[in-house]
This record gives structure tokens, C-alpha cells and sequence, in this order.
């Protein structure tokens, strides 16, 4: 039989082919891949897709917002995976917030804001477990992928700091400030830059110490030596201080990373050797 | 795929991990044998481009990974399985192999999910994809480093203790797996195992101390314990090492022992033994 090949665009369509054509195109590979070429339904593309929509895993709270905002899936994944995005590590910091915020509430017009004092200490934590090799877990996995180590860093950092300017902010409002106000956003972000600085050269937890041992003593030295603490820790002066200081912690945790390639080790890097 | 290494040295502190490795490598499986220290991960370490050495020059198929550059192209190459293999126990096994899919640029979602799938299947995890990794075994745990490493086709596959938590049928599952991998690419594997090295390596190198001590085919090595192999019914005490096999008779391996002796045909494992015994404690500058 000669090829049939006025019927294999209606065969791909859907005709039923006569008895000797099905014949020929089970023997003739030419006229069978002319029909698949045809066909508007590519099964194995369709299967695919749908497996495809089977398989893929929910996404998280946190990954389905920055997917919806315009956040690219991958992007969206890698912020998602942060271990200090964890809804216990929101919790305790919201609960810390909030315990100091109703403290505020209940007695308003009495010193210090604790919520501002606490800004940068809950900073610390949840920056210190943002990135590095002792806090993510598949860190030695990521770092050898084509991922850029310095986006990797500097998302990992925008997010926690945003994550924790939100909840502070909610707090400050709460305990009756006016919110948004540079007293606690600089302080905040430069404490937590010497936290991420120190957390990813040595342990997470010595990172939070740091910044948190920092912060204490100059909020103390402060205290106990000025009758303007204030102006002291939140002043021109300090705020200019602290925009220096942030930007130069930044600076140097860039360099940091990207002199070592994306693949930062701490103390301990002989130990598999 | 061509690996250079030309007087690679690494130290950390005053250890030197290390020290003026020079190697060749070409298509296929090579096996990085040693004990514990001896340099292993370090190097697996310096292939994967997550470690600088502190002295000597690295080429992957001409590429320098000190450049960035060529270093962002070599880890797009790259599938790589870390000793200390870290997963996120909350990720299902689909949605961590997926996760390091998307970092390893495969951003079409529908070829990306088809690619998970097909490494989950070769390892045998396709009935566990939906499984929260936190509820996994440790063989289990390891075959899904092994996918994500599989996930995106590499050239390069760097597989630091692949073998290791993996019962014998998944290690055999593996080996197959591995010696199909190993055609048209280049695979470099560290084991403590020798026998997975005898199984499916083309090439062995022997790290003693941060030197190479050996560098050949799995046969040169099982070569260089022929005629020191032997078989008898008493224990050797000045031989190497010997053993009671389940024949009752004793394998033993060094000199010819005393009295009536059969000599038997070596092992690889036969000949790293006799190779690192004649080096003395491995000692790091």
C-alpha cells in the first residue's frame, strides 16, 4: 500500500482509519510520526503536565505571599527555606515583642521604650540563623550551585530584617509610638549586621551573643553614665553611627563571601578533612 | 569532562590537608581511597568549587574554578553529594530534590518536576516522594542527597561517601546505577570501601596523608599483591594481616608464612593494604 497521505491530518484529528490504513501505519514508522507530528494532543507532553501538577509541593504561607507579590518560584523557595523564618522563630520573636509592647501599654510614659530596646536583640537572633554554614542545613548543597552567593546572602538578610522590622513596628504601635521612626529601624539593622557577621564565621549562637552582648553594653553603659540616654543611643549622632556601621558590617560581609566563593567555613572546617 | 590538578596543596592553620597533589583525570569513575584525615573531603571539596587551594592551580575541562566565572559554569556542570549531607527534615523528598532543581537552574516547571521524578526513580524513591524527609532512614536520607546530585544531568558528578548508611542491596542498586552514570561522563567518588572501588571504579587514586600515594586501575592496585596473598591452617602472626575464612583455612597477606602455604590471587583490598602499610603513619606537616 502507498503511503496515505491525504488522510493523516484527518487521522489526526480523530478519524477512524479503514482496516488496511491502520494496517499501514503499524508498520510504516514515517506515516505513524507524521500522525503524532499532527496530532494537537501530545499525550506524553499532556501526561507530563499532569504529573507534573500531581507531584508539586504545596507551598508554604510564606512562599505562596512572595509568589503572589511577583516573586520569581525559585526566589520564592530559597527565602522560604531560611530557618529563621520557621513559625516558631516568628512566634518567639512576635510573643517577645508583644509581651514588651503590652508591658508599654499598660504603663505608658515611663522611660525607655522596651519595645525599641528589644528591636535589635530579637534582630540578632533571628539574623544570626538567617545564613551560613552552621544554621541551614543544606548550606554545603547550596553553595555549590550556580546560585550567586552574594543574592543568597543579601535575600536571606532583607527578608529576616524586613520579617522583623513588621513585628517590631506592629509592637511599637501596640505599646503607643508612632511606629516607623529611625530610633529602632538603624540600630536594629546594625546590630543584626554584626550578628549575621559573626554568626557565619563562627556559630549562629555566637553571632546572636555578639550582637546582643554589643547592644546590652552600650545600652547600659548609657543608662549608667548619661541622664540623656536617649539622645544618647537614639540621636543624630547615633543614627549617623549606626548607618556607618551597618554599611561597613555589610560591606565586609559581602566581601566575605564572595573572596570565599560562596562557600564560607567557620572554626571548625578541618573537622572533615 | 578533564580534570588537572597540578601541586595542589590546602592547609588549614598549621595542618596541611593537602600537600602538592598532582592528578590526572579523564572520563569515567576514579575512586579516592584513604583513611579517615587523609585529605578526601578536602579535595572532593576543591572538585566541587566550594573550596580555594592554598597553593597549585585546579582546571575542570580548562575552566579555573578560582575565576568567578568559570567557577558559576563549573557549578552549573555539577552534581555534588557532601560528606555531611544537610536536608531540611520539613521538605518532602519531592520538594527538596525540586528546591535544588530550581537552584540548578532548571526554571521550566514542567521539565524540572519530569527530572525530579526520573532521579527519585533511579535511586528508589519514587513510592517515598510525598514523604516528609524527617521520617526517612539514613540509606533513605542519603539516595535523596544522591537524586538532588543526579537532578540536573551533570558532566561532573562529585560524591563524597556515597555508599555510606546504604544496606548491601542499595549499595548493588547503586553500583549499577553509578557504572551506567559513569559512560560519558566523569565521576569521582570518596569510599572507605574498597570493594566499591573493586566494583565499578576505571581509576583509584590512594590519598595518604594529603599526598597521593597511588594512582591506577583497581587491577594495578589488586596487581601489586600478587604472590603475597596466601592460604594456610594456621594463623600468620608476622604476616600483614590474616584472617580465618569460613573454610576454616587462614587468608593471610604479606610474606610467605611458615610451613605449608597456597598462594591465592589478590584483591584490590589485598593491595591497598599492602600499598598503605608500607607507608608508615600517615603524617600531616
Amino acid at each position: 500500500m502507498s503511503h496515505p497521505r491525504a488522510l493523516l491530518p484527518l487521522i489526526a484529528e480523530g478519524l477512524r482509519p479503514p482496516e488496511d490504513v491502520r494496517a499501514h501505519l503499524a508498520s510504516c514508522e514515517s506515516c505513524a510520526d507524521a500522525v503524532e507530528a499532527l496530532s494537537p494532543l501530545d499525550l506524553g507532553y499532556v501526561w507530563d503536565g499532569v504529573a507534573s501538577e500531581a507531584d508539586a509541593p504545596r507551598p508554604g504561607v510564606l512562599e505562596r505571599a512572595l509568589v503572589r507579590c511577583g516573586v520569581g518560584d525559585g526566589t520564592a523557595r530559597f527565602v522560604a527555606a531560611t530557618p529563621s523564618l520557621r513559625p516558631e522563630w516568628l512566634l518567639a520573636s512576635a510573643g517577645t515583642l508583644a509581651l514588651a509592647a503590652l508591658g508599654m501599654a499598660a504603663r505608658p510614659g515611663n522611660g525607655l521604650s522596651l519595645v525599641v530596646l528589644l528591636a535589635p536583640v530579637v534582630a540578632a537572633a533571628l539574623v544570626a540563623f538567617a545564613y551560613g554554614p552552621a544554621s541551614d542545613d543544606a548550606y554545603e548543597l547550596v553553595a555549590a550551585t550556580p546560585l550567586s552567593p552574594l543574592l543568597a546572602l543579601l535575600l536571606r538578610l532583607a527578608v529576616v530584617l524586613s520579617a522583623n522590622s513588621v513585628l517590631v513596628l506592629a509592637a511599637d504601635v501596640v505599646a503607643g509610638g508612632p511606629g516607623l521612626r529611625p530610633s529602632w529601624f538603624l540600630p536594629m539593622t546594625f546590630v543584626a549586621l554584626v550578628a549575621a557577621g559573626v554568626g557565619v564565621r563562627t556559630s549562629p549562637l555566637l553571632g546572636a551573643g555578639a550582637g546582643i552582648a554589643l547592644w546590652s553594653a552600650a545600652v547600659f553603659t548609657t543608662v549608667s553614665l548619661s541622664e540623656e540616654p536617649e539622645r544618647l543611643l537614639w540621636g543624630a549622632v547615633a543614627q549617623v553611627l549606626y548607618a556607618v556601621g551597618s554599611v561597613a558590617v555589610l560591606a565586609a560581609l559581602c566581601a566575605l563571601v564572595v573572596r570565599s566563593g560562596g562557600f564560607v567555613t567557620g572554626a571548625n572546617e578541618r573537622r572533615t578533612a | 569532562m578533564r580534570i588537572e590538578l597540578r601541586g595542589v596543596s590546602k592547609s588549614y592553620g598549621a595542618v596541611r590537608a593537602l600537600d602538592s597533589v598532582d592528578l590526572d583525570l579523564s572520563h569515567g569513575i576514579t575512586g579516592l581511597l584513604g583513611p579517615n584525615g587523609a585529605g578526601k573531603t578536602t579535595l572532593m571539596r576543591i572538585l566541587a568549587t566550594l573550596l580555594s587551594p592554598s597553593a597549585g592551580s585546579v582546571r575542570v575541562e580548562g575552566l579555573d574554578p578560582s575565576k568567578p566565572r568559570d567557577r558559576l559554569e563549573l557549578r552549573r556542570r555539577l552534581g555534588y553529594l557532601p560528606q555531611d549531607l544537610g536536608l531540611y527534615p520539613r521538605f518532602t523528598v519531592f520538594e527538596f530534590v525540586d528546591y535544588l532543581a530550581i537552584l540548578k537552574e532548571l526554571d521550566e516547571r514542567r521539565d524540572r518536576h519530569r527530572r525530579v521524578r526520573a532521579a527519585l526513580a533511579a535511586v528508589g524513591l519514587e513510592d517515598v516522594a510525598r514523604r516528609k524527609i524527617k521520617t526517612l532512614s539514613g540509606g533513605m536520607a542519603r539516595r535523596v542527597g544522591i537524586a538532588q546530585a543526579l537532578v540536573a544531568d551533570p558532566s561532573l558528578l562529585v560524591l563524597d561517601e556515597p555508599t555510606a548508611g546504604l544496606d548491601p542491596q542499595q549499595r548493588a542498586r547503586f553500583r549499577e546505577l553509578l557504572a551506567s552514570l559513569g559512560e560519558g561522563r566523569q565521576v569521582v567518588l570518596s569510599t572507605h570501601l574498597v570493594e566499591d572501588v573493586a566494583a565499578i571504579c576505571t581509576s583509584v587514586v590512594v590519598l595518604w596523608g594529603g599526598r597521593v600515594a597511588f594512582h591506577g586501575t583497581p587491577q594495578d592496585l589488586r596487581e601489586r599483591a600478587a604472590g603475597r596473598v596466601w592460604s594456610t591452617a594456621e594463623p600468620s602472626p608476622g604476616a600483614l594481616t590474616s584472617w580465618r575464612t569460613e573454610t576454616g583455612a587462614y587468608r593471610v597477606v604479606g610474606d610467605r608464612p611458615a610451613g605449608d602455604a597456597a598462594e591465592l590471587p589478590p584483591t584490590v583490598e589485598d593491595g591497598y593494604l599492602l600499598l598503605t602499610s608500607g607507608l608508615g603513619e600517615p603524617v600531616h606537616a
